[in-house]
């Protein structure tokens, strides 16, 4: 299905893309495990987003920098390079949130270092490799933004069911709790279909779209053909030829029955 | 010894790197490739990921107590992570050269990857894990259970694309759901745990 350059839909996803389109999770499947092992509830899932945007965003940044400053031969060293600069964002970060919420950290666990490993961080490296650093923050930002959305979500999913919570405020509505949620088998289960339904959605905007831009046309077309008949129908007895017709035989009707009424009286008389 | 097989066994099933704690192995669609480079790549990390065991239980010794522990643990072992690549990268330049040609670029990857990082602090944290040996053995399990979940998601991955699925669960949704089920099967062996 191809889209005109104009179509709403199609810029409205090359503008948020990295969010709706190309979700680093929903759609490449990157940083699973705090997708569907970490994320517990809304408050792990706004702790795992502040740890993201530490972890990727100014290692991103930095390390076309660094790189240069490092020799030719020595190249190799940019994914170790990475991490490390990546966890040395990360280390301060912790102890911040740490220390203003302790809960949340032993929630998180080893998870929380995992950032400077993960397959988002890599592949957030190498498509800001040779971008200017407006663009790539831009890039950042948005690939964060869809992160962020899928964990947010997760987490409230995750904590509605399971606990019966929404940031650890009791839901009244809920009375029945399904913690089974919390394993990781129903992580991957849940991101599967949070996955299918971002597909769904998106397959059905598109259908929609081409039903109006193909079918509501050929649809109106249908309509406008059937009120057109019933229109041309009335028309055709005001044809001249057939109302010439009628209106002879009408005359000769009414000679008709004048000749036999006279005839009739004629007779009596 | 049967300590060291439970612990081997546990980490191969029922704590499975993928399965049980979601570790991934970086981009799902590198699982496409032929099952020989898979082999070779999950290969490549169980031999790092062994070696940096080994030197992490050294380190997580010098720096368990103190108290910045909980925020320098990631950082330290971080980089005996580095250092285990850069030894390796230096050592298949130049002793196994055809090989690196090969291989070199699945390196990096192999070394630097939740599934090595996440072993490594699990293993640290993990007071039954008291010996090097078992240690040792635990980073053994958890690689070739790691290698075993890339060779299991790629066969599921042959399967289900010739398979009749709705439109919208075709491609990582339903390789999604499948991990999940899989996933589940192995919570049977240990029970519901909440993440470390």
């Amino acid at each position: 299905m191809k889209m005109s350059k104009n179509n709403w839909y199609r810029r409205f996803l090359l503008a948020t893309k990295g969010i709706f389109l190309q979700n680093p999770i929903l759609t490449l499947g990157l940083a699973l495990p705090f997708a569907v092992v970490a994320c517990t509830s809304l408050q792990t899932a706004v702790g795992l987003s502040i740890g993201a945007l530490m972890a990727l965003i100014p290692a991103a940044l930095l390390l076309p920098y660094v790189m240069k400053w490092i020799p030719q031969q020595l190249q190799w060293l940019d994914y170790p390079i990475c991490a490390l600069l990546s966890a040395v964002f990360l280390m301060p970060t912790r102890l911040i949130t740490g220390s203003l919420s302790p809960a949340l950290m032993d929630s998180v666990g080893v998870y929380f270092s995992l950032f400077c490993v993960s397959s988002l961080l890599f592949t957030v490296k190498e498509k800001c490799k040779e971008k200017e650093p407006v663009r790539a923050l831009l890039t950042l930002i948005r690939m964060w933004l869809g992160v962020v959305l899928v964990l947010v979500l997760m987490g409230c999913i995750r904590e509605v069911l399971g606990y019966g919570t929404i940031w650890n405020k009791p839901l009244t509505f809920m009375k029945i709790r399904f913690s089974g949620v919390m394993v990781s088998g129903l992580g991957f289960i849940l991101l599967g279909f949070l996955a299918a339904l971002g597909k769904k959605l998106h397959r059905t905007i598109l259908s929609v779209q081409f039903w109006l831009r193909d079918g509501w046309p050929k649809l109106k077309a249908k309509v406008a053909g059937i009120f057109e008949k019933n229109e041309k129908e009335p028309k055709k007895i005001m044809d001249e030829k057939e109302l010439i017709h009628e209106e002879e035989s009408a005359e000769q009707l009414v000679e008709q029955i004048t000749e036999t009424v006279l005839g009739k009286e004629q007779d009596n008389k | 010894m049967m300590e060291l097989i439970a612990v081997f066994s546990a980490a191969l099933a029922a704590e499975n790197l993928f399965f049980a704690r979601a570790f991934d192995f970086g981009n799902m669609s590198r699982i496409n490739r032929d099952p020989k480079k898979l082999l070779t790549y999950g290969g490549l990390s169980t031999l790092i990921l062994t070696v940096a065991g080994f030197l992490a239980y050294g380190v997580n010794r010098l720096i368990a107590g103190t108290v910045l522990y909980n925020y320098i643990s990631g950082i330290a072992h971080l980089l005996t992570l580095v250092l285990v690549y850069s030894a390796a990268y230096f050592l298949m330049g130049k002793y196994a050269a055809n090989f690196f040609e090969k291989l070199g670029k699945y390196l990096p990857f192999a070394a630097f990857n939740c599934a090595t990082l996440g072993s490594l602090l699990l293993s640290a944290k993990d007071v039954e894990l008291d010996s090097l040996a078992k240690a040792l053995t635990y980073h053994l399990g958890a690689g070739v259970g790691f290698t075993a979940a890339l060779l299991l998601i790629w066969s599921l991955r042959q399967r289900l694309s010739s398979c009749n699925a709705p439109k919208s669960f075709r491609g990582l949704p339903l390789q999604l759901i499948t991990a999940g089920l899989i996933a589940l099967a192995l919570v049977g062996l240990t029970g519901n745990q909440l993440p470390a």
